[in-house]
């Protein structure tokens, strides 16, 4: 079954008499800087993080819902088609998906926040997965290369091998051939 | 009065002024000590004792005159008139003769009497002789009580009868008792007021009782009194109307909010930043049943330019999810 075209049309919206900018009829939409928002973010302690990025998230997951349906049922273009819209409304960077054997990663490009603002982006995807698919994945940094960033979606138990093996300097090919071999090797 | 009374009347009269005369001696020693003592002038004296002297002439008790006299009405009975004649004392004869003719009217009277009490005239009054005042000889002469065609007032007339012409001694009139009134004691009406009565309220109008009984009905709505409105003024709330969004995205393509500053020229042009899709297929790598090197499937958005397929070596189990679920619990499950 096809599903249907991101649509941005008039998704966003500039009242320059009231000052106001609206995304999805959603008022109090505030451009700021990506850099200052960055600093803010590495700024604050873990449970700010959790929360600032979550109420990033959470509007990007309901509008996802409100445009597919359930994502969980949706195919993958669709879903990389639509969630990916909604990163680049924001003004996040290019979002795509990867899929090694059975792990999933997303690929974001452009990210405007650079290195310090990987985190941030993970936190961001993180919230809007968990509100859209009620599951609770974990987005870990696997690779930062140039305007490039991978992030893989794990359980919070593999998330934090991940962050291990990561720190151990393991590549993240090997980390996905790790994850993906035999239960006993990860 | 019936006839028969009106001369037993007479009769008595006669026969009282026939015993006045009779005993006229010491009425006149009476009457002349009055006089002297009065003084009186000699033009006010009787002239003759053939003609009488009263004080009233006849003529005018009986002429038109009198009856505008109030003669009867303002003679009460407690009034005390003294009549006085003056006339020299009868002789030896003339009481004999006055004798005589006293025994002949007394015998007429009883007569009288006899045959009215034989007769049982209805029309005596209810009251006894004993109790009934003696009849006065100026009574007699008095006429029943007309009605004065002029001011309809009673009025009494007095006409001297004939008979009585010159031996009529007038003496002084009886004090009659006053009659006593006594009013019946009936016995007082017990006025009663019903508690309906006393319960009753005048309700003059109903607008009254508004005004008095109740509170000022807060007008309103009656009646409660708004300040008037300035004129111009509108409402606070017609002021506050948000504005529609459609009103606000239709305004903006029309291009006629002219740029503010010099500042943000491009940004007021800016009306709206739609995202385009651009379809870019990828071609998506099939994934096989038998472990394979592990090769990266890549899906992006048809904007993106392709990416470059990444691979690292490994052995993966043939995998191929067809939902975004499968994919998710699969790498949840690594």
């Amino acid at each position: 079954m096809p599903h249907p075209p991101f649509d941005a049309s008039r998704a966003v919206t500039f009242d320059l008499a009231k000052g106001q900018v609206r995304l999805d009829g959603a008022p109090h939409q505030v451009l700021v800087p990506s850099e200052a928002l960055a600093k803010l973010f590495a700024s604050a302690s873990k449970e700010t993080r959790r929360e600032f990025a979550k109420a990033f998230g959470e509007p990007l997951a309901k509008r996802l819902s409100s445009r597919l349906g359930d994502p969980t049922k949706a195919k993958l273009e669709a879903v990389v088609e639509h969630l990916g819209g909604e990163v680049a409304l924001l003004g996040l960077g290019s979002l795509s998906l990867e899929r090694w054997g059975r792990a999933l990663v997303f690929v974001v490009d452009g990210s405007p926040f650079g290195k310090d603002g990987d985190e941030l982006l993970a936190a961001i995807l993180e919230a809007a997965l968990a509100e859209a698919t009620g599951r609770n994945p974990r987005c870990v940094v696997l690779e930062r290369a140039e305007a490039r960033l991978r992030l893989l979606v794990v359980s919070e138990a593999s998330a934090e091998k991940v962050r291990t093996w990561l720190g151990e300097g393991t590549s993240f090919g090997d980390v996905l051939a790790r994850l993906n071999g035999p239960r006993g090797e990860a | 009065m019936s006839a028969n009374q009106r001369k037993l009347t007479i009769l008595k009269t006669l026969l009282e002024r026939v015993q006045q005369r009779a005993s006229a001696p010491r009425t006149a020693v009476k009457v002349a000590a009055v006089a002297m003592a009065a003084s009186a002038p000699a033009e006010a004296r009787p002239s003759t004792d053939d003609e009488p002297t009263p004080l009233i002439s006849a003529s005018a008790l009986s002429g038109p005159v009198a009856d505008s006299l109030p003669v009867a009405e303002e003679l009460t009975p407690s009034d005390e008139i003294m009549i006085v004649e003056l006339s020299p004392s009868p002789g030896p004869t003339e009481v004999a003769e006055l004798e005589v003719v006293e025994d002949e009217l007394a015998t007429e009277a009883a007569r009288i009497e006899e045959a009215l009490s034989s007769d049982g005239d209805d029309d005596e009054p209810p009251t006894s002789s004993e109790e009934r005042p003696q009849t006065h000889h100026l009574e007699a002469m008095m006429a029943p009580m007309e009605l004065d065609p002029i001011s309809d007032r009673p009025t009494a007339r007095i006409t001297l009868p004939p008979e009585a012409d010159e031996s009529i001694a007038l003496g002084e009139l009886p004090k009659q008792p006053v009659p006593s009134i006594e009013e019946a004691s009936a016995p007082e009406p017990e006025i009663t007021i019903s508690s309906e009565a006393t319960e009753i309220t005048l309700i003059p109008d109903e607008d009254e009782l508004i005004e008095l009984d109740e509170p000022l009905p807060e007008l309103e709505p009656v009646g409660r009194v708004q300040p008037p409105a300035l004129p111009g003024a509108e409402p606070a709330a017609a002021k506050e109307e948000p504005l529609e969004l459609e009103e606000v995205i239709e305004l903006e393509p029309e291009a006629e909010l002219e740029p503010v500053s010099t500042e943000t020229p491009a940004a007021a042009e800016a009306e709206s930043v739609q995202a385009q899709a651009v379809t870019t297929p990828a071609e998506p790598l099939e994934s096989k049943g038998e472990p394979q090197q592990l090769v990266a499937d890549v899906v992006q958005r048809p904007a993106s330019k392709a990416a470059e397929v990444a691979a690292v070596v490994g052995k993966v189990e043939p995998f191929a999810p067809t939902t975004f679920g499968e994919l998710l619990d699969a790498s949840l499950d690594l």
